[in-house]
């Protein structure tokens, strides 16, 4: 009689710790059932690209002060310089083009930088100082850049021309340089 | 350095670079421009054309001659000349004894 005294005594001591574990259990997935959901997104554009079409002429000219300017539309005019006009010698003007292209409707800045303009004749003034001008419409702009554009349909042109110093001494040869322009999005 | 670290510093190289490459972009175009010489008269014109010229003792001499060359003595005052095409430069023959001027137009062209 007494181990069986004894033997319900640990039976229900079992029971009560198995109902207690089992009751901690339930509470604890009850703890550990919490959750939240978030969304993750992306959006993959196109790079920028530019590329050039034209570059920039100023045809032929004489030695003599002043400037001679090149507008976005390619037309030529000067200032005291003597231009070669009507001439077999002189080539047709021309206005730079670069094409630009990427994300649609995407803004993006624009820096246009002239490199030396300079004859590979000797001499003093064998070099030009030189002024870029540009637009986005070639619409004969004489001075002022733009800083910026909208790759509207994902395509847009940037026009550059020019304003060349010429001395009176100018060496005669023929003289060539860069315009680099670089674009990146806003 | 352990190689992992390089690793992982080359992938983090790459990685901005892409993403420069796909922010920006560069071109270059060329800018060209021609110095010529100015044209220059040499210091005789050599031929003239004798309807310019008006006047009786010149008339004679060409018809005496033949042409007009021998019967102008030349004196040009010559210098640098601006401009393609130069118009309108002067020519002015005065004789002696009965003077006679006129003004001829001397066009110079680059060919």
């Amino acid at each position: 009689m007494h181990s069986t005294f004894i033997n319900k005594k640990i039976c229900r001591t079992l029971l009560a710790s198995a109902v207690a574990v089992g009751m901690l259990g339930v509470s604890n997935s009850v703890i550990a059932s919490n959750s939240a959901e978030a969304t993750a997104t992306a959006r993959v554009i196109a790079p920028i690209a530019i590329k050039k079409e034209v570059d920039l002429n100023f045809g032929t000219f004489y030695p003599s002060e002043g400037t001679i300017t090149v507008s976005t539309s390619g037309f030529r005019s000067s200032n005291g310089v003597i231009v070669a006009e009507n001439n077999s010698l002189d080539t047709p003007t021309t206005a730079a083009r670069f094409n630009v292209t990427g994300e649609p409707g995407a803004l993006y800045n624009i820096t246009l930088i002239a490199g030396d303009f300079i004859t590979d004749g000797g001499g003093v003034n064998k070099s030009m100082n030189l002024t870029l001008i540009s637009d986005l419409d070639a619409s004969n702009t004489t001075s002022g850049q733009v800083a910026n554009g909208t790759l509207t349909g994902g395509a847009q042109s940037i026009y550059v021309g020019g304003i060349l110093t010429v001395d009176a001494n100018q060496v005669t040869g023929d003289y060539s340089g860069t315009v680099t322009a670089t674009v990146e999005y806003n | 350095m352990p190689p992992g670290v390089v690793m992982s510093l080359v992938i983090a190289i790459a990685v901005v670079s892409v993403a420069s490459v796909a922010r920006g972009a560069t071109g270059k175009a060329r800018v060209s421009a021609t110095v010529i010489a100015p044209a220059t008269v040499q210091s005789v014109i050599p031929t003239i054309s004798s309807r310019d010229i008006v006047s009786g003792m010149t008339d004679d001499c060409v018809q005496r001659t033949g042409n007009l060359v021998g019967c102008i003595p030349s004196r040009v005052d010559d210098g640098i000349l601006t401009g393609d095409p130069v118009n309108g430069l002067g020519l002015e023959v005065a004789e002696q004894e009965r003077p006679g001027r006129a003004r001829v137009n001397v066009t110079v062209r680059y060919n």
